[in-house]
């Protein structure tokens, strides 16, 4: 699909490519603007911030057919801020023929990119037509580039006051399931969860179920905790959310207790047979799987958007990136090279690896973990295989049972001289939890390596 | 003149059955995550979602399980007669390990797009359970060699659960996040069966019964030794064969719904047995409906026990399965001391 997003200055055109990018695997943005000076490098400055972590930024003042070409892909959604710099920089290098050159270029190679592409530009020819030549030829370029632009793309969406007002919009039918009118507020909002289902909301949900300690847990720290009304029976966190009504487990969900809680949105991990079935039943279902460090961003930002919270999401996520980032400096300022670790997740013994969410924590914080990560995220390992790379310190998710009592474990230098970590429940569903108290969990693990290696 | 006062008695049965399945599936309708009251009052006047929970929750919820208990209660009650052994269960072929393992492979496929795997995603866990279970039923035929031996039926039987669990726990191995969810679904539930379910598991009900009543007096030969019935002109292959067909597509269409419920298919016929003097024809009749009762049983116990939440109905079936076998076999010895 081919968006062509035009408005005034401050209209809200950003923030729309940024709602239309959400449903995307991925998403790539084409800037360019050139920091030339004081103010403009300010605006990209604040730019920056406004946008979701996990998107990729290339940036292209000049030879933008040739960057969308490299950068789309099918399922990406490649954003171009914005066309109206673009057009300015093709005016500004003043290179006879370039204009026309780049523009025949973006004309042609247009229609035939893969996946989808949004197109930002001001709309600069309402007012009073411009006193001095350049800005009268630009004012020209834009409009004839806008019209020829607004023939090839199958949506035109005009920004005012932030909100979008759709002058063209193809085909018909879908452009009326998404709630795409004159009048749309907040324009539908179409999302695509972890089971590639497509889920639209008309508006953002007010009544929650989560069935995931970590997305209820997301939810709350987007300050949403009110708009529970079930939690899954695992959720303890906050407090808030410990009285709500327990709907089951993940895999024995009790979908009675679902539907008569009357939920617009149940958000849940991969669990195929709730999911088919709240759906039978009509309740709507959001699921999303949150597996590594960098899935936590993205759910926070995906949560955001659903609720309707974008800003607190990227507060929240700038939060956590930080305080990961300081609690990781931190830690490996004060060993290097960091001890070997071996993390206990279960007496199995299934151990975090280096390619699991804990483990990258650990990575995070300089420890070296002895299970590597072409031994995936929670192998079931061989115990020969801890006495074999004796850890300096051991980590323990369950209860501390007596290691030296492992055959051969005595021998295992953190079992000799004790530099075991164990953590209370509480501090457990910190570490494990992939959601926002992810930089408690860390500071716990933290501390420990502090005390205990060598 | 008995066998008249026999098919007198058989339709008390009946009725009495049928009876306890009206006021159970009344039960149904008023226990859940609302208290009896608002319940009542939510079938005098419902609302929107009331109607929901009702009609489309409780309602298939009771309805399915009757007919699950009741291919549970057909297929024991053919596995009894067919083997001769009145300890002989569904589950003697192999059908709850190969159940776990097509749960295990469709838990896996939906994980991680592995190509080849992308039907079994598809199936969904429930299709995959039923498929696991009636293959894990031809695989152990094959191994046998064909329906004629007893023995070695059961000793593949035995075989193959093994190896498929064997197979089972391997797969855990490389993801052992998905074992919780596979255990859930065997544990058993009754709480995700829709009206589509409850259509399968009718039709599956109905292709079951009629085959096995029109066999049911081979059944009764048999009893005799399996020469005296050859002698009287049975032909056993086919007979057991399509008994064996009946058990196996019973039992793997139940367990595809509901997940491994056990002692249902065992004591149904034992409880009608206790109760009833009969033929297989009548037993044929009396045990799918005393499973069904049993199960449905079993199901609003689950939900009453520890609500708004529920216990897997599973674990009820087995408490109470279970220590009727006790009781039965206590009395037993006692009898014959």
């Amino acid at each position: 699909m081919k968006t062509l997003i035009l408005g005034g200055v401050r209209s809200g055109k950003s923030r729309h490519a940024a709602e239309l990018g959400r449903a995307a695997a991925s998403v790539t943005l084409i800037a360019t603007a050139q920091p030339l000076d004081v103010e403009m490098t300010a605006r990209i400055e604040a730019h920056r911030a406004g946008r979701p972590a996990h998107w990729s930024v290339v940036e292209e003042p000049i030879r933008l057919a040739d960057a969308l070409a490299r950068a789309a892909a099918p399922g990406r959604t490649v954003i171009v801020d914005c066309l109206t710099l673009w057009l300015s920089n093709l005016l500004g290098a003043g290179e006879e023929g370039g204009l026309a050159r780049e523009q025949a270029a973006l004309l042609e190679c247009l229609p035939r990119l893969p996946g989808d592409t949004v197109l930002i530009s001001n709309e600069v020819g309402l007012g009073i037509v411009p006193a001095n030549a350049l800005a009268r030829r630009f004012a020209d370029a834009a409009g004839t580039l806008h019209q020829k632009l607004a023939a090839l793309c199958d949506r035109v969406v005009l920004m005012a006051a932030g909100l979008p007002l759709a002058v063209k919009c193809l085909p018909l039918l879908l452009c009326a399931m998404l709630g795409w009118n004159a009048a749309a507020h907040a324009a539908g909002l179409t999302l695509h969860d972890d089971l590639q289902r497509e889920v639209t909301l008309t508006e953002h949900p007010r009544r929650l179920v989560t069935m995931l300690p970590s997305l209820t847990e997301t939810v709350c720290g987007l300050g949403a905790c009110d708009r529970l009304v079930a939690t899954d029976r695992f959720s303890n966190w906050p407090e808030q959310a410990r009285a709500l009504p327990k709907a089951g487990g993940l895999d024995d969900a009790a979908i009675e207790m679902i539907v008569s809680v009357r939920p617009d949105l149940v958000l849940l991990s991969r669990s195929q047979r709730i999911s088919d079935r709240l759906g039978e039943l009509g309740v709507r279902s959001f699921v999303l799987e949150t597996r590594t460090y960098a899935d936590i961003a993205r759910t926070v930002t995906i949560v955001g958007s659903i609720l309707g919270l974008e800003a607190e999401a990227a507060r929240l996520n700038t939060r956590i990136a930080q305080s990961v980032r300081e609690i990781g400096d931190a830690s490996r300022a004060r060993k290097s090279p960091g001890p070997s670790v071996y993390f206990e997740v279960d007496r199995g013994p299934y151990a975090a690896g280096a390619a699991s969410f804990i483990g990258e924590l650990l990575l995070r914080l300089g420890a070296r973990n002895i299970v590597t990560d072409d031994l995936g995220p929670f192998p079931r390992l061989n115990p020969e295989y801890v006495v074999r790379h004796d850890p300096d310190v051991i980590l323990m998710a369950p209860e501390v049972p007596d290691l030296a009592d492992r055959p051969g474990w005595n021998r295992i230098r953190a079992v000799r001289e004790h530099r075991l970590c164990s953590f209370d429940s509480d501090t457990r569903d910190t570490i494990v939890r992939p959601g926002p108290r992810v930089p408690e969990g860390m500071r716990a693990l933290a501390d420990c390596l502090a005390r205990k290696a060598p | 003149m008995k066998a008249a006062r026999d098919w007198g008695r058989l339709a008390i049965w009946v009725s009495s059955c049928s009876a306890i399945t009206a006021v159970l599936t009344g039960l149904s309708l008023i226990v859940g995550t609302s208290s009896v009251e608002t319940s009542l009052g939510w079938i005098f006047s419902p609302d929107a979602q009331s109607a929901v929970i009702l009609w489309d929750i409780r309602l298939p919820r009771a309805v399915g399980a009757w007919f699950a208990g009741a291919l549970l209660g057909l297929s024991g009650a053919v596995a009894q007669g067919v083997f001769r052994n009145p300890l002989a269960e569904p589950y003697l072929l192999g059908t709850a390990s190969g159940a776990a393992l097509g749960v295990t492979i469709s838990l896996l496929a939906a994980d991680a797009s592995i190509g080849g795997l992308a039907w079994a995603g598809k199936l969904g866990v429930t299709g995959a359970a039923c498929l696991g279970a009636a293959g894990a039923i031809v695989l152990t035929i094959m191994l046998a060699r064909g329906v004629l031996e007893t023995a070695s039926l059961l000793l593949s039987g035995i075989v193959i659960a093994f190896l498929l669990t064997a197979v089972t726990s391997l797969l855990l191995l490389t993801k052992p996040e998905i074992w919780r969810a596979m255990q859930t679904f065997l544990l058993g539930s009754t709480g995700f069966l829709s009206w589509s379910a409850v259509l399968l598991l009718g039709g599956v009900f109905l292709v079951c019964i009629i085959p096995s009543t029109l066999l049911a007096r081979g059944l009764d030969a048999l009893t005799l030794g399996e020469e005296t019935a050859q002698s009287l002109g049975l032909s056993l292959p086919v007979l057991r064969l399509t008994l064996l067909g009946v058990t196996a597509l019973g039992t793997a269409a139940a367990v595809g719904q509901i997940g491994v419920v056990g002692f249902v298919g065992l004591v149904a016929p034992h409880l009608v047995r206790e109760s009833l003097s009969v033929n297989h024809r009548q037993l044929l009749i009396a045990a799918p409906l005393c499973g069904g009762v049993l199960l449905q049983a079993a199901d609003v116990v689950s939900r009453w026990v520890v609500r708004p939440a529920e216990l897997p109905v599973g674990a009820v079936t087995a408490c109470v399965g279970g220590t009727y076998l006790v009781i039965l076999l206590w009395r037993r010895n006692r009898v014959g001391s």
